[in-house]
């Protein structure tokens, strides 16, 4: 007896995802990475506590926004609304898509929000535990690429690539994979650092006055610090890598990978500047805020490489209440 | 200035009814009520020139120029910015008439006995969004009463290391709390994260013999059950550190004087 082996449909050419959903999907991509500013904002200004209950504000649901009250209750309407998008979008995926791991994509997506949301109130009445905070963090960064990923495979460029370039896709996708996990490991280290108060246990860059690359007295502080200042190098090399390998395999990506290599130069440049300007608070999210666009934008390229070695798949943006196909 | 005045009149009534207390006819063995806390007193015109019974008083003075207070960013709350209408500055070293305001000054090798809390409450207000008193001092177990005073909302956040850490809104105008901390600890910050200019500190003590520098650098811790002997004095300041001396009591008072160089 044998097993027939499953074979992909063709690529469709009727009924894609509509342009609304396509928009609604890059709007709570751009929203997530806004609401990810905002909460470098909360840590940036020492801000976490000034609200010292949750899910209200003071018992409010709109207290004064006065002082660092105007950075966390706004971190926090910020999360709200981009929570409400993604219950928007985790419906309306399940209304009119026909693919089902989209589908599924969708209520993890949901997930991932209600467990964000949650992992932010638990730190503010556990007092900012780092590995609660930590971990708000690191889901910050996991949503915003389900985000992403959502968001592509909505675009022509997932139905019209499929499989188009089979030879040169896997080891691109290999690099791709190989980057993705070093950004996200190197954003595990720096969130560890700055929940940590760690940010300026080395307070110069790259060598003191006197040449040294170390304080005179190292500390656990000062291992944690110079741990994602030491992985910046390799998180660089791995970047370059890839945006290498991806340009040479699959042309068509170069102006990605190629903007994949700028972005890790700029945030290693801003690394710096947030020593120089000793945490400067809107230099320092804005040297979060960017780890987390390196990330999205390595791992958009990596599933860039991967769908053109993958096989179709029927994409199709059903009218509510219409027939749906089902992949 | 009416609130300063206010509070240090508290506290001289609190020294006072401490005073009646510290007697000899403490009911319970070898526990002694503390006389009050915090002890800030009024300036004395010269508090050093006779020891004051029952008393350890004394100036602790600063040597050097005085650093100019430097403008603190208040804009973010309008409440507060209202409040000081010229803008408000802030030095951590400070005084008059070259004494050294907000020192906490404690005894150290007093007997080793369980000192009972006092029933009063040391009070900490947030008033125009700067906490008074700035530096003070309670007993383990003592009630410290937080009152907001200011028509703004502020979170009442003290970071201990030893005891338990908590974090309290205080929204409404009049609003009032009550703790108190377990165990002994030197110098819990106490902080708004709100208004992220606002801190004081507070020491939580074994004994009641301490005391906090006013703005002159007087203080006066009252010592009228203590035996007569030596004892040690640890001072701290929260940006001149610490430093430590000697005094001799006799018939339960003694004199101090100190000069830190700036």
């Amino acid at each position: 007896m044998t097993r027939d082996r499953p074979t992909a449909p063709a690529p469709t050419t009727g009924a894609v995802v509509s342009p609304a959903r396509r928009r609604f999907g890059f709007a709570l991509f751009g929203a997530t990475l806004f609401l990810i500013f905002a909460g470098a904002e909360v840590k940036s200004r020492e801000a976490g506590l000034s609200v010292p209950d949750w899910p209200k504000s003071y018992g409010m649901w709109m207290p004064p926004m006065v002082g660092n009250v105007f950075y966390e209750h706004g971190h926090r309407m910020v999360a709200a609304t981009v929570g409400f998008l993604t219950l928007v979008l985790a419906f309306w995926v399940q209304a009119v898509e026909s693919r089902a791991w989209v589908r599924k994509l969708g209520w993890v997506a949901l997930g991932a929000v209600i467990a964000q949301g949650l992992l932010g109130g638990i730190t503010v009445i556990y007092l900012l535990p780092t590995p609660v905070s930590m971990a708000h963090g690191a889901l910050a960064q996991t949503f915003l690429c389900i985000v992403a990923w959502m968001a592509y495979s909505g675009t022509g460029e997932w139905r019209r690539v499929a499989g188009a370039d089979p030879k040169a896709a896997p080891s691109a996708f290999r690099a791709g994979v190989t980057a993705v996990a070093a950004v996200f490991l190197q954003l595990l280290l720096g969130a560890w650092m700055r929940h940590s108060e760690a940010g300026l246990a080395v307070p110069f860059f790259p060598v003191s006055e006197s040449g040294a690359f170390l304080p005179e007295v190292v500390d656990r502080l000062v291992v944690i610090h110079m741990l994602h200042r030491g992985f910046a190098v390799v998180v660089a090399v791995l970047v370059l890598r890839a945006a290498v390998v991806v340009a040479r395999r699959l042309p068509a990506l170069r102006l990605h990978a190629s903007a994949c290599g700028l972005l890790v130069l700029a945030q290693g440049t801003l690394g710096a500047y947030v020593v120089w300007h000793g945490k400067a608070p809107v230099i320092t999210s804005v040297h979060v805020v960017t780890g987390a666009a390196l990330l999205a934008l390595t791992w958009l390229l990596t599933l860039r490489a991967w769908r053109r070695g993958a096989t179709a798949e029927v994409v199709t943006d059903a009218p509510v209440g219409g027939v749906l196909e089902r992949a | 200035m009416l609130r300063n005045s206010a509070l240090v009149l508290s506290f001289v009534t609190a020294i006072a009814c401490g005073d009646s207390l510290a007697s000899d006819d403490v009911p319970v063995a070898e526990t002694k009520v503390a006389a009050a806390a915090p002890a800030v007193v009024a300036p004395a015109k010269n508090p050093a020139a006779a020891p004051t019974a029952g008393a350890v008083t004394g100036t602790i003075k600063a040597k050097g120029d005085m650093p100019a207070p430097e403008a603190v960013d208040i804009s973010s709350d309008p409440v507060c910015a209202g409040m000081h209408e010229g803008g408000l500055s802030h030095s951590t070293v400070r005084g008059e008439n070259g004494g050294l305001a907000d020192v906490f000054v404690q005894l150290t090798g007093v007997p080793d006995e369980r000192y009972k809390a006092p029933d009063e409450a040391v009070e900490l207000d947030q008033v125009g969004c700067e906490y008074v008193p700035h530096v003070f001092g309670v007993m383990k177990k003592q009630d410290i009463k937080i009152i907001n005073s200011d028509d703004t909302l502020h979170n009442i956040h003290p970071t201990p290391s030893v005891n338990r850490e908590f974090n309290v809104g205080m929204p409404n105008k009049g609003m009032e709390i009550t703790k108190s901390f377990k165990k002994a600890e030197d110098a819990i910050t106490f902080k708004c994260d709100v208004h992220t200019w606002m801190k004081a500190y507070c020491f939580v003590m074994e004994h009641p013999y301490f005391g906090t520098t006013d703005a002159s650098g007087a203080f006066r811790i009252d010592t009228s059950d203590l035996p007569d002997g030596e004892y040690g004095v640890k001072m701290w300041h929260e940006s001149l550190g610490s430093k430590e001396g000697k005094v001799k009591v006799e018939g339960g008072a003694a004199t101090f004087e100190m000069t830190w160089e700036l």
